[in-house]
């Protein structure tokens, strides 16, 4: 992949326009681009130097894959992946992985409960300083059935 | 993703004071939500890593790791 900075900053701005809010491709160019962007935009840089901000940038996007894939920093410095001059955040796509499975879903959309009254801190908290290792499900279900099987040996 | 699940003891001190069905339909439900995400499930104020399964009128006070894929059952208010 090659790096054009006129053809990169043009994608900048048309991904900027056309990229939807809640996607996790950041508009940004490419992290090699993302030093001529933040360049552009610093003063540092019309006077021939660059900030600290953006040598980070560039130290961190100087590997580039065969695939035309790069590793590199976006411009607020989160790890991000480059494909086809677009800067995927790291971050977001686990997010976005999260948003993908249910339990991980309902957990970060679960409403906030009722505080826990002092009698049930004082018993959650005395749980948590139990250094006991937690018991395999497996075994808990045989014990239900165990506690069954009890219930109607007894006629219950 | 499925979630390993395990129990804390403490936990189990309450389930195993109930009667079967009640400890069962507990069971089933923390392996429901473990599985699919269904389930009443609410945030524990000032406890960021524990949620609350409400399974009736039973609290079952679970952390999950989704690094390590597990659900530990912390405690339960029967």
């Amino acid at each position: 992949m090659t790096h054009d900075p006129v053809r990169d900053v043009a994608r900048y701005r048309a991904a900027s326009v056309f990229a939807p809010k809640r996607s996790p491709i950041k508009p940004f160019a490419c992290a090699r681009c993302a030093r001529f962007v933040a360049g552009a935009r610093s003063p540092a840089a019309t006077s021939g130097s660059h900030l600290a901000i953006t040598s980070l940038i560039v130290r961190g996007c100087g590997v580039a894959s065969s695939a035309g894939f790069f590793f590199g920093f976006d411009i607020a410095l989160r790890p991000s992946i480059c494909i086809a001059g677009f800067v995927v955040q790291l971050a977001m796509a686990q997010r976005a992985a999260a948003d993908d499975d249910p339990v991980l879903r309902a957990l970060r959309n679960a409403p906030m409960g009722e505080p826990l009254s002092p009698e049930d801190e004082a018993l959650l908290a005395e749980a948590l300083e139990d250094t006991r290792p937690p018991v395999a499900h497996a075994e808990v279900q045989s014990t239900i059935e165990r506690m069954r099987r009890e219930a109607e040996a007894s006629g219950e | 993703m499925r979630l390993a699940i395990s129990w804390h003891p403490a936990a189990l001190v309450a389930l195993y004071g109930l009667h079967w069905r009640t400890a069962a339909s507990i069971d089933a439900a923390v392996m429901a939500f473990a599985a699919t995400g269904e389930g009443r499930v609410e945030r524990i104020p000032r406890r960021p890593l524990l949620h609350v399964l409400r399974v009736g009128s039973a609290r079952v006070v679970i952390q999950v790791d989704p690094t390590a894929r597990t659900l530990l059952v912390v405690y339960l208010y029967a």
